[in-house]
């Protein structure tokens, strides 16, 4: 008797439980994420008259805070933004960041819009791509994304420092997928109808019909000229996020909240990449000991460079080996020059004497060196230099081979031009200079040397 | 002394060796400057500082000097010449430089900035004086043959505008187009601007078009180029159009010092002729081909006009038979 009382009782309570079942516990949507486009705060600051005047490119931002205009540096303004400026809504572009508080635009700034306080804005509206994973399959039901909004100004076009500025008729997608199929979404702003609980937030939904699927992968974006405006807050830290809690939920057919969860989204400002690049010219000469195009046996501007014994170059010394009366002596040289200069560089030479041994010299091919000219007179004594390369005047040098190309001495006073070239900025091109000498039937015997100084500068 | 044969060999062939071993080394200068050029203003008494940067990008150590020397610009291009303090004359000013570091050693790809300090004398004269910080390795190329010793060297160009009653004038020695007529474009155009200033001067210069109805057609900026005082620089622009028709001027002005403004124009053509040449023969051919087809018209209607007349005739003929 006692048991068939207890099991009577377990069985009155079990049915008893199906008459009045509990309601559903709503689940977590999983793997939620608001992937912003950009997550660069808006700007919202005000006109410092100190620093602004109608007719200058200059604009100073006003601190402390005016109100809630809350951008008192230029930590968050970059090259390139177009600012609104003043009541008035001129738009500006911002060409250099002077310091902290100062940056310049262009045009120059209105009469209109240099006044204290007259507000600075740079609307950012990202667009929201919220992904998330279903707990439940819920047939012809709606999925709502909530952005927080300001308490006191949740809609009036001006960036707030509490949260997002809703802008009607927004663009607002789902994706379609199995159990899925989404029709266009709406906005509702923050305390609007539907829109209440909880509080500040703004609300994005978008409706689908099919069944529904757990699990299932679902991508709803709000974007477009009406996305959300950014905010500005007032506590901003340079280089450090602000973050905001957005709410997703998933309602059955009825606009009952099924499922939901919550997710943060973090806004920063930009960072500022700054670099100077030096102004830089570069020489390097090298000889057929370092650079293979120069080397005994090559053809330089169309003559054949000297094999005799011990003709060789380096970067330091050129050296012509025993002459001949029968025949030219040729090496050479490259020099290469570079820069990033807006005017070019220039390749001079000048010389501590003639080439000579003691008092005897082998004489310049020209002397002063201001006209070079043909050296292809064998048994005259003569020497001089040939420089030949994309910069090379060729009207001054001539081009291609012995009986064109001209030759110049050196001088101690009488600075020698190779190149000049005043274009612009340049890579290293190549110079190459060819050392050629003739001696006659009377030329003294022994080794010859001077010293040549090539100097490498911009132009003027 | 008594030298054995075999000792007198090895002797030799030593003396040979350091023979060779005095040829020159495989070796490639390679410097870098920064910057290559600085432009400075101060007044007489002032002391100015500047720091330029030396870059050893070879691949050996290198022990360098530096020295200021004076340089002038005498062509057209800009090219500076090193000139002696005593020839340098108004211009003067390397003798205002003292070096931090006259000497320094850099190792392979190793980076040294050196201090100028420029001391610019109470009795200086008023506009510009030019000198360059040049560098040049101290160690010297070796040589053991006929040969040329070669010494690099590479310098940053300082222009030190003294302030004071600056004299400031320019002119437009010339300004010419490559053709006065040309048959398209693009139309090239030559300005040399000289400088007759205390100091150098960096023109601000414009081409400016206008067609026969005063209509501006094309605005060319040209180069901002420094010019040295009394010297010129040649500067060359292009009008980059292909079709035109008629007469064109063209005004040349440069801005420069404190507001000054100097300023030249030209006339020139284009005239397609062989394109307006074409266009006649063509009309031309069917000027002739009208006239011919007109005329072959007429003609055939002077046919007509007689066999009417004949068939006239005949009926007249027939008229008469039956009377």
């Amino acid at each position: 008797m006692k048991s068939l009382v207890v099991y009577g009782s377990l069985v009155l309570c079990f049915c008893a439980a199906l008459l009045n079942p509990s309601s559903l516990e709503s689940a977590n949507l999983t793997s939620t994420k608001d992937t912003l486009s950009t997550s660069r705060l808006s700007v919202f600051g005000t006109v410092d008259p100190t620093g602004t005047a109608a007719g200058s490119s200059n604009v100073k931002l006003i601190t402390p805070a005016y109100l809630t205009a809350n951008t008192i540096t230029t930590s968050n303004i970059k090259v390139g933004d177009v600012l609104s400026i003043g009541d008035s809504v001129d738009y500006y572009t911002v060409i250099t960041i002077v310091d902290t508080l100062n940056f310049t635009v262009s045009p120059v700034i209105l009469a209109t819009d240099d006044d204290a306080n007259d507000p600075i804005y740079l609307r950012m509206r990202p667009s929201h791509t919220v992904t998330f994973t279903t707990a439940s399959a819920i047939a012809g039901g709606s999925f709502r994304i909530m952005l927080p909004a300001d308490t006191t100004t949740p809609s009036d076009g001006i960036p707030d420092d509490g949260g997002f500025d809703f802008t009607a008729s927004p663009t607002v997608t789902g994706t379609d997928t199995t159990g899925y199929t989404f029709s266009a979404g709406t906005g509702t702003v923050a305390g609007g109808v539907g829109c209440t609980s909880p509080a500040n937030y703004h609300c994005y939904d978008v409706a689908y019909t099919g069944a529904g699927a757990i699990g299932a992968s679902i991508t709803i974006v709000i974007s477009g000229a009406n996305a959300p405006i950014a905010p500005s807050p007032a506590d901003t830290t340079e280089s450090t996020a602000e973050t905001y809690a957005y709410l997703v939920q998933n309602k059955n057919s009825g606009g009952t909240v099924v499922d939901s969860t919550k997710g943060k989204i973090a806004l920063i400002e930009p960072v500022r990449v700054t670099a100077t690049v030096d102004p830089t010219i570069s020489m390097v000469i090298c000889g057929a000991s370092t650079c293979t195009d120069v080397e005994p046996t090559d053809t330089i501007d169309s003559e054949v460079l000297s094999n005799n014994t011990g003709a060789t170059s380096t970067g330091t010394s050129v050296a012509l080996g025993t002459l001949d009366l029968l025949a030219a002596r040729l090496q050479a040289q490259k020099i290469t020059i570079a820069t990033n200069g807006a005017g070019g560089y220039a390749l001079t030479a000048v010389d501590d004497g003639n080439l000579r041994r003691s008092t005897d010299t082998i004489d310049d091919n020209v002397t002063p060196p201001t006209g070079p000219a043909v050296l292809n007179t064998v048994g005259t004594e003569a020497y001089g230099i040939h420089p030949s390369g994309t910069h090379v005047n060729t009207t001054t040098w001539g081009t291609g081979g012995a009986a064109a190309n001209k030759y110049s001495g050196t001088d101690a006073t009488n600075i020698l031009t190779l190149v000049t070239y005043a274009t612009g900025p340049t890579v290293g091109v190549d110079t190459y200079v060819t050392y050629k000498a003739n001696i006659s039937p009377i030329t003294p015997q022994g080794d010859y040397a001077h010293t040549i100084t090539y100097i490498g500068t911009a132009t003027f | 002394m008594k030298i054995s044969l075999p000792k007198f060999f090895i002797s030799l062939l030593t003396l040979s060796l350091c023979h060779f071993v005095t040829l020159p080394q495989a070796f490639a200068s390679s410097l870098v400057v920064s910057p290559p050029r600085i432009d400075l203003e101060g007044k007489p008494g002032d002391v100015l500082q500047q720091a330029i940067k030396i870059t050893n990008s070879g691949d050996k150590s290198i022990t360098l000097s530096a020295s200021a020397i004076d340089f002038i610009v005498a062509d057209d291009s800009g090219t500076p010449i090193q000139i002696t303090t005593s020839a340098s004359g108004r211009y003067l000013a390397s003798p205002w430089f003292i070096l931090d570091k006259p000497e320094l050693t850099l190792s392979a790809n190793q980076s040294m900035s050196i201090i100028a300090i420029i001391e610019i004398p109470a009795d200086a004269l008023p506009g510009g004086h030019y000198a360059g910080i040049f560098f040049a390795p101290k160690e010297k190329g070796a040589l053991g043959t006929t040969g040329a010793v070669v010494t690099p060297e590479i310098g940053a160009l300082f222009g030190i505008t003294v302030a004071g009653n600056i004299k400031y004038d320019a002119l437009i020695k010339d300004f010419s187009v490559k053709a006065n007529v040309s048959e398209f474009g693009p139309i090239e155009f030559t300005a040399v601007i000289e400088n007759q200033s205390d100091t150098h001067i960096r023109p601000n210069s414009k081409i400016v078009i206008h067609d026969m109805l005063g209509r501006q057609l094309a605005e060319l900026p040209l180069d901002e180029v420094n010019i040295f005082p009394f010297a010129t620089r040649t500067l060359t622009g292009s009008w980059n159009t292909v079709w035109g028709l008629g007469r064109y001027r063209a005004t040349l002005t440069s801005s420069y010092g404190p507001g000054l403004v100097t300023s030249r124009d030209l006339s020139f053509w284009i005239m397609p002729y062989r394109l307006i040449a074409s266009i006649l023969v063509i009309l031309l051919v069917l000027l002739v081909l009208y006239l011919s087809v007109r005329r072959h018209l007429i003609h055939k209607e002077d046919h007509r006009d007689d066999e009417i007349d004949e068939l006239k005739r005949k009926i007249a003929e027939m008229e008469n038979r039956t009377h």
